[in-house]
């Protein structure tokens, strides 16, 4: 098929790009709270999307509240959710949910534990009535413990495999230390998972599970409404619960995590003989995401490294061509999570790669150029009109307010920030926030292709540590 | 458009411009979104001796700009205008894509028509220099630096005929990367990037006539190259068991049991997809359930049936658990599949996996990104642009006696390709 093109009559301009038509209609997520009888809470948004029920039931049951001896507490325990129920074994309930072709998950953060259901609306009463069960009636049996455990040993064993893995263990060791289980991998180590007893489990799950401290997330056709009718069911077994067993209200002993201070920058290396890449985690404790600063700092973040556009990458990626990517953030979280560089550089250019990075940092600190805060501005506008096409996108909305302390319309206060915000207070909040002289540097790289290049940046010789984070002796 | 119970169809029109632009319109007003996929029919399957990973490198370099876009204007202004865009390359085809805002659909047409038409006027040394150290860098995280990514391509390579298309994957070899030349970027361009190579798809909030006539503006002075035709299918089968050890640094071993299977649109594509499914879509699915419920053999395993253009691979992966030898584990996985094909598949399984892919379809198709992109791909590589509802519907439709008779034909009554990623310090095969 070789037909000569029709000649154009008008050709078009393409000097630049077309102006874009009116800006187009869209609204943010409504959120619907009520608190049930049993003292759930319950937040809601509609969403037409597709006719399914996506539902996110959180209580804390995270990792912040194992006691220490028994890091790895929180992520067995959910795994253990996934064992069956007291009718239905582990493959059992597998097979029930996947008959309902639901998605189910449970996972754990540094709050909370986590359930996730995705199911059509046909088949929602049966999908809860599983999640009911799996919640107030788990199996928690001996030899799914067992079993639970022998993966967990082989999980552990592979853990230092993957030099990523090493860098987040490494950083979170280095960053937490050892006073707070966050200072730990999520799956715990070795000592911990052999002291772990099936009770521990029990009763980790049981003292977190109060219908006060359950939390309900969720996206539908006919937001709150629906899914309190759908929920009402599990409500009552809720209200049962309460009445029957008398649970018992929280420990009131827990103590927030503090990451560790560094007041100079600290530069860590652990070996991997051989490896073409480092991986490299760059930051400083910075603010929870309930402090004011944190939306602002999320916004001025963009420029310097949350876009493929940003300093860092254009840098290092598309000038220096050290990496695949790099990526800057204001973790935020509940406790003050970090301000951190991640990326992956070549081996030979390790050591240039941070330099880089610290230089990027420091020029940073005089705040985006009015062309940078532009352009951030004109993105994160602009995108909100693409951000709520999906079920999933309506869910992670209602669960970031919920969960992270946030407005309801936090994104558009962020831009309100932007837009009112004085170039000497953009400033000054880096100054406060981004501090380039009291970095933690993790290297997980060829000691011996690196060492000596590394010690040339001034922060003295690489500090040796092991896959965990703990320093080696020198 | 979507029925809980039936396969989600998507509504759309075809056309084709006088160049030969295959041009898809899914318009939809469920949210104030468009979506532009262009597929160009060329992949790594393509590429020459010696030249490995240069389809690849070559969708690097389209981001590099063209005639009246500066080099990072691709990104910056999707970006700025609330966009989001990416690329990626295949054996078969490379994608490039860009989801907006609803009244930035010129923007996406005046970006994707320059490269097309004006790319190699803005091309320079310095570009070519800067993606091949960035893709090396991406070749390296993901194929290096991974643990036991390195057997990837030791099973491309042990799976098929050195002569075969498939016999390398996508990302190439350092060496044909450190080769490539400014000339071998001009030839590529010039040999595959043509509107007669294309399909573009617009999916979203738009006037379909208005629309139709945009991409008309942009791309209807792009010249055909024409000479392109459908590739021919290259199945192959093996007649001998392969083996192949990697040593990596790992500390658990990981043994991959691969077979070469047919190409899309095969009468056999369901049932592998099924079979698949029945092996290991759920902990409770045969393999999953015997290597890591009943006994803990392994620490996890997956499986899956992947059809390409010109053939396919069955491929099943599982990571030893603590203390188990990979012989023992091949074993077993043996003993399983023996066991499918002479036993059946368990009462309600098909029934439960079929439900399943249900879900999971209607799930993918939630938002008009991933509904244009699926009509772009099955447009170009199935010659049919609801092919992939087909293959889906061919799912539903697949019965026990159909699985069991494709796993003895491909999995059974063909010799597998077996590769062991072992730790470094114990070699034995």
């Amino acid at each position: 098929m070789s037909e000569p093109a029709k000649p154009a009559a008008a050709r078009v301009d393409r000097s630049g790009p077309p102006p874009a038509g009116p800006a187009p209609r869209w609204r943010l997520p409504r959120i619907e709270r009520e608190r049930a009888a049993s003292g759930m809470r319950i937040a809601a948004t509609s969403c037409d999307a597709t006719p399914e029920l996506l539902l996110e039931l959180a209580w804390p049951a995270g990792r912040s509240r194992e006691p220490l001896g028994r890091e790895g507490l929180a992520s067995l325990s959910a795994a253990m959710l996934e064992e069956g129920t007291k009718q239905l074994s582990t493959a059992q309930l597998v097979d029930a949910f996947d008959a309902l072709g639901a998605n189910f998950s449970l996972q754990c953060d540094d709050d909370d534990t986590l359930l996730h259901l995705r199911v059509l609306e046909e088949h929602v009463e049966a999908a809860l009535e599983l999640v009911a069960d799996v919640l107030l009636e788990p199996r928690l049996g001996e030899r799914e413990f067992e079993r639970v455990r022998e993966q967990r040993r082989a999980a552990l064993r592979s853990r230092a495999d993957d030099p990523k893995r090493v860098a987040s263990d490494v950083w979170a060791r280095l960053y937490w230390g050892r006073s707070t289980p966050l200072g730990s991998p999520e799956i715990g180590d070795a000592a911990s998972l052999a002291a772990t007893r099936l009770s521990d489990v029990a009763e980790f799950h049981r003292s977190a599970l109060r219908p006060r401290a359950l939390r309900v997330h969720a996206a539908c056709r006919g937001g709150l409404e629906q899914v309190q009718r759908w929920l009402a069911p599990f409500e009552a077994r809720l209200r049962a619960l309460v009445d029957e067993s008398g649970i018992r209200p929280a420990s009131g002993e827990w103590v927030a995590p503090t990451p560790l201070a560094r007041t100079r920058t600290r530069l860590f290396l652990a070996d991997r003989r051989g490896a073409p890449q480092s991986e490299l985690r760059v930051g400083h404790p910075s603010v929870a995401s309930t402090h004011p600063a944190w939306l602002p700092l999320s916004a001025l973040n963009q420029a310097l490294g949350g876009l493929f556009t940003s300093r860092l990458n254009l840098n290092l990626r598309e000038t220096k061509g050290f990496t695949y990517g790099i990526r800057s953030s204001f973790e935020g979280g509940r406790h003050g999570g970090p301000f951190v560089v991640a990326t992956s550089v070549h081996t030979a250019n390790t050591a240039e790669a941070l330099r880089e990075i610290e230089r990027e940092l420091e020029g940073y600190l005089a705040g985006p150029s009015d062309d940078e805060l532009a352009f951030v501005r004109s993105a994160l506008e602009q995108s909100l009109a693409r951000q709520f096409e999906t079920p999933q996108a309506h869910l992670s909305f209602v669960s970031a307010v919920e969960r992270l302390g946030l407005s309801d319309d936090y994104p558009l206060a962020r831009l309100r920030w932007l837009a009112e915000s004085t170039a000497s207070q953009r400033r000054a909040l880096l100054e406060e926030h981004l501090r380039p002289r009291e970095l933690t540097i993790v290297v997980v790289g060829d000691h011996a292709a690196t060492a000596k290049a590394l010690a040339e940046l001034g922060h003295g010789s690489p500090a040796r540590v092991d896959s965990s984070g703990d320093e080696l002796p020198r | 458009m979507t029925t809980p119970t039936s396969t989600p169809t998507i509504p759309h029109q075809t056309h084709v411009l006088a160049n030969g632009l295959r041009v898809l319109l899914h318009p939809t007003n469920a949210a104030p979104v468009v979506s532009l996929q262009l597929c160009y029919h060329v992949g790594s399957a393509q590429e020459l001796p010696g030249k490995t990973g240069f389809a690849h490198l070559f969708e690097h370099l389209l981001f590099q700009g063209s005639a009246h876009v500066a080099s990072d204007g691709h990104f910056r202004h999707i970006t700025q205008a609330g966009g989001t865009l990416n690329g990626n390359t295949s054996f078969d085809r490379t994608l490039y894509y860009e989801t907006l805002p609803a009244n930035q659909l010129e923007l996406a047409l005046w970006l994707e028509s320059d490269r097309m038409g004006f790319f190699l006027e803005a091309f320079d040394q310095r570009k070519l220099d800067n993606q091949r150290d960035v893709v090396r860098n991406e070749k390296r995280q993901n194929y290096e630096l991974r643990p036991y990514a390195k057997a990837h391509e030791v099973l491309a390579a042990a799976l098929f005929p050195p002569e075969h298309p498939y016999a390398h994957l996508p990302i190439g070899s350092h060496e044909d990367l450190e080769s490539a030349s400014l000339a071998d970027v001009s030839q590529f361009f010039e040999r595959w990037y043509r509107p007669d190579n294309a399909t573009l798809v617009l999916g979203g909030d738009f006037e379909p006539r208005a629309a139709l006539a945009a991409i008309e503006r942009w791309f209807g002075e792009i010249p055909a190259r024409g000479g392109f035709a459908r590739p021919v299918p290259v199945p192959h089968r093996s007649s001998t068991e392969v083996r192949r050890v990697v040593p990596d640094d790992v500390n658990l071993p990981q043994v991959t049991l691969a077979w070469p299977t047919p190409e899309y649109n095969h009468a056999d594509e369901a049932a592998l997809q099924l079979a698949a499914m029945v092996l290991s879509a759920s902990r409770s699915s045969v393999l999953d359930r015997a290597l890591t419920l009943d006994e803990v053999l392994a620490k996890s395993v997956t499986c899956g049936a992947m059809a390409n253009e010109l053939a396919g691979r069955f491929q099943i992966t599982a990571t030893a658990a603590n203390g188990v030898a990979p012989e023992r584990l091949e074993q077993r996985i043996r003993e399983l599949l023996g066991s499918v094909v002479r036993g059946g598949v368990a009462p309600g399984v098909l029934e439960r996996m079929k439900a399943r892919a249900r879900a999971d379809f209607v799930r993918y198709l939630d938002n008009v990104s991933n509904r244009s992109g699926a009509l772009a791909l099955s447009d170009v590589l199935r010659g049919r642009s609801l092919g992939f509802v087909e293959a889906a519907q061919a799912v539903q439709a697949c019965d026990e006696a159909r699985v069991v008779d494709a796993l003895r034909r491909h999995l059974i009554e063909q010799p597998p390709t077996v590769v062991w990623v072992v730790p470094k310090s114990s070699k034995s095969a």
